[in-house]
């Protein structure tokens, strides 16, 4: 035929266009993009594992080893609040300990990250300062006014000479 | 050495060529759908995580306005859990005070609520209602910021979130400005886009987010609506929930009890 020349080259450049446009789009397309959406599906397993949970899950991670504290603060008016809101997360206590050597010797075994007390009221005064937005039913005072009524003479600490901050009620 | 006319050796030179580049490209290089699908034989939207499948579970949020103290133990959490930079905020709560013949309320957010609010700081006198508003990123079913993203590094998951791919976000900031909630930022640290996660390294693994964990009033709840045994749903389905600016028809996932007008 005489146009057959032609008509092959034709071919040739649709073909080279379609392999040139899937080896660009496979090279540019990330490999898991699509699978659940119009991105990247590893950017979601990459936000699953950002970082390991710095806080535990509630009480109940605490008690797996302070159970005395624990059962004392399960039945206080302070039971909703995660320990660690008033400590410090869980991750910074336990991480880097050897648990093993603790768990076959605990008398000798020296923590290197003493978990935070704080005893300061401002503690206390975030919660229990009282104020117009705080809920009505919420139990608030001003705690100068406390004190006067009292008779206890402020400081920084002054809270917990009376209150048991894991059991509250006098 | 073998004779070939110049003719033939460019015709066997091209369609060798041809047929490797195909080989190459259908073995290799097929789009990421279509190479998964070959991939597992089984259900396609099946992904490979370990022990969690996003096509499982559907979030929601609620807070319960009534409940808020103000004690900002959820925006220390939060900073704490997620490493999030100074002043900086991927939660945050503003009090709202009214008085009576004033026009709208006076709003306040000291360090984002990080530290509790402190009496005088928005003037409590001739105050006839005052609340407290922990905000967050809402959640959207149809988010903005995924909408105005030019590289689509911002994405909703088949569990209901939004989120920001880190390894595509070139930190332009259009999605800050198109969030009527303010809950996106830039972050000093990497220079792209950061926002509240609800925790996915937390809620993945069947914790739930550090901010509803560390608040002490059960004012922020957390559930999977597709879970018929979270009470999140007995919420949902029987309180009258509200959520922030109905008027953006961005259908937020982030629900709120005892709204006032004033909020925004």
């Amino acid at each position: 035929m005489e146009h057959t020349k032609h008509l092959w080259r034709a071919i040739l450049l649709i073909v080279l266009i379609v392999v040139v446009y899937l080896l660009g789009r496979g090279f540019l397309v990330p490999g898991s993009f699509g699978e659940f959406g119009h991105y990247r599906g590893d950017a979601l397993r990459e936000e699953m594992n950002v970082r390991v949970p710095n806080f535990g899950a509630g009480v109940e991670s605490c008690a797996a080893c302070h159970d005395e504290r624990a059962e004392e603060f399960r039945q206080s008016a302070h039971k909703t609040i995660n320990c660690e809101v008033c400590h410090a997360p869980l991750r910074t206590h336990v991480e880097y300990e050897d648990i093993e050597s603790f768990i076959q010797n605990p008398d000798q075994y020296e923590w290197t990250n003493e978990m935070v007390i704080k005893q300061a009221k401002d503690l206390c005064i975030r919660c229990h300062e009282a104020q117009p937005a705080k809920p009505h039913d919420f139990p608030h005072v001003t705690i100068v006014e406390h004190l006067e009524e009292m008779g206890v003479e402020n400081s920084a600490d002054v809270c917990v000479d009376c209150h048991n901050p894991h059991d509250p009620s006098m | 050495m073998i004779k070939w006319s110049r003719r033939k050796f460019l015709r066997m030179a091209a369609s060798a060529s041809i047929a490797g580049t195909v080989s190459l490209v259908l073995g290799f290089l097929v789009p990421g759908k279509l190479r998964i699908a070959l991939a597992s034989p089984g259900d396609p939207t099946e992904p490979s995580f370990e022990g969690y499948n996003p096509f499982d579970h559907l979030y929601s949020y609620v807070i319960d306005l009534h409940k808020c103290i103000g004690c900002g133990s959820c925006v220390q959490a939060c900073k704490k859990e997620n490493e999030v930079p100074d002043h900086f905020y991927r939660t945050w709560v503003e009090r709202y005070q009214v008085s009576s013949g004033e026009e709208g309320a006076r709003i306040d957010s000291p360090e984002g609520g990080l530290n509790g609010f402190p009496v005088g700081t928005a003037g409590a006198v001739g105050i006839s209602k005052a609340y407290f508003v922990p905000k967050m990123c809402n959640h959207c079913e149809q988010p903005p910021c995924v909408q105005v993203c030019p590289f689509g590094a911002s994405y909703k998951t088949p569990d209901g979130l939004t989120l920001v791919d880190h390894k595509r976000c070139m930190g332009c900031g259009y999605c800050v400005q198109a969030c009527p909630y303010a809950a996106r930022w830039i972050n000093p640290d990497i220079h792209m886009a950061d926002k509240c996660t609800w925790c996915y390294h937390r809620i993945t693994k069947g914790l739930s987010p550090a901010c509803v964990q560390a608040c002490p009033t059960g004012t922020r709840s957390f559930g999977d609506t597709k879970d018929t045994y979270d009470p999140i749903n007995k919420v949902i389905d029987e309180e009258r929930v509200g959520v922030l600016q109905p008027v953006m028809l961005t259908r937020p996932k982030c629900y709120y009890l005892g709204l006032d007008k004033e909020v925004r």
